[in-house]
């Protein structure tokens, strides 16, 4: 499954992704144990969340994920807002 | 655009446009002469591949300038292996004229797999320097496949929004424009499918049952603004959203890509508007 993670929320983190993409990948493995990888976009300041396969966030990774932004989940037609 | 003005008895005007794509194909490199290179462990200062895009490089339109009819974006592809003895990561920053656009990570790459990024930068031209860091989490991952490719999307950009335009047909090439090969290299594109739909309009809602790869006919639809880029419809992977990235223990690159090209849209323009 893919997730997305949207503005404005991230704005107060963007600085650090830019200067830092490590800090941020390693605040991403700690909260989010089955990442396969994610992206982020300087343009849309939105960061995409890959999950292998079939695989979703629980509901403890999303309450975490919550606190940068409002968590979308991407594979369903209508993208689905989950927190 | 080519067109023929019409008025109906009731006051409305119709013009009939046709846009044919012609795609060359994508921009295959050979940065390193045959000769993997090693990835550093943290963001080296200087990003390793450095590009200049040419005008070759865009798909065109005889009937329009099709860099003003859809948005240009880039596809840039680094891949790799995984040859350090231990699961690595590999993270990636690709920048326009030393701007960073997009920024990101695979996680994890199990040793001897092969790795493949997919890079997404929008609304590029002729004459943009596109640059990639490339960095890894160990020692002796290595980089060896580079290629590029300009995929126009947002179609219909330079209309004005709000716009109705009737009888929108789109038409996809057969993927043959898009062959990802190279010498000694196993490449795999996972077609996009159903699951990855058209936006009509462009606010978020999506028709499933339109992939890309089967031809759309729509009666009736509206110019939408997104971004501050009007459209007629959008995609997901490779234009509204980010590309997923991936590993393999056979395919390199292993890519989740845009192998359809849109080779023609017809539609009549109509002086409706719809707020």
């Amino acid at each position: 499954m893919r997730y997305s993670i949207s503005a404005p929320y991230l704005k107060g983190i963007d600085l650090k992704i830019r200067d830092k993409p490590d800090e941020l990948d390693n605040l991403l493995r700690k909260n989010v144990e089955n990442l396969s990888g994610w992206t982020y976009d300087f343009d849309r300041k939105t960061l995409y969340l890959f999950l292998d396969g079939e695989l979703q966030l629980t509901g403890a990774q999303l309450a975490k994920l919550a606190s940068f932004g409002e968590v979308v989940r991407l594979d369903e037609p209508g993208w689905e807002v989950l927190a | 655009m080519g067109g023929v003005g019409v008025t109906t008895k009731h006051g409305m005007r119709q013009s009939r446009k046709t846009i044919n794509i012609t795609h060359p194909g994508i921009r295959q490199e050979n940065y390193h002469s045959g000769t993997p290179a090693t990835l550093p462990t943290s963001e080296p200062g200087t990003p390793q591949l450095s590009f200049t895009l040419t005008s070759g490089d865009f798909p065109s339109s005889n009937d329009c300038v099709l860099s003003q009819f859809a948005m240009p974006n880039l596809v840039a592809i680094a891949a790799g292996k995984n040859t350090s003895g231990v699961t690595a990561e590999v993270l990636y920053r690709i920048s326009v004229n030393s701007v960073s656009v997009e920024t990101g990570s695979l996680i994890p790459v199990a040793n001897n797999r092969y790795w493949s990024l997919a890079m997404l930068a929008r609304d590029v031209k002729a004459g943009d320097v596109i640059t990639i860091a490339l960095w890894s989490s160990a020692s002796n991952v290595i980089q060896d496949y580079e290629s590029l490719l300009i995929v126009p999307v947002a179609h219909g950009r330079g209309l004005d929004a709000g716009k109705v335009v009737l009888d929108l047909s789109v038409s996809f090439g057969t993927g043959t424009d898009y062959v990802w090969t190279t010498t000694g290299i196993k490449p795999k594109v996972v077609s996009m499918t159903a699951r990855y739909p058209f936006h009509f309009p462009v606010d978020g809602s999506t028709d499933p049952a339109q992939g890309v790869q089967h031809a759309v006919n729509v009666p009736i639809a509206r110019l939408s603004s997104l971004d501050g880029v009007n459209s007629l419809f959008r995609f997901d992977y490779g234009d509204l959203l980010s590309l997923p990235n991936s590993s393999s223990a056979t395919y390199h690159p292993y890519v989740e890509g845009i192998p359809y090209p849109i080779t023609k849209i017809e539609f009549t323009l109509t002086d409706l508007v719809l707020p």
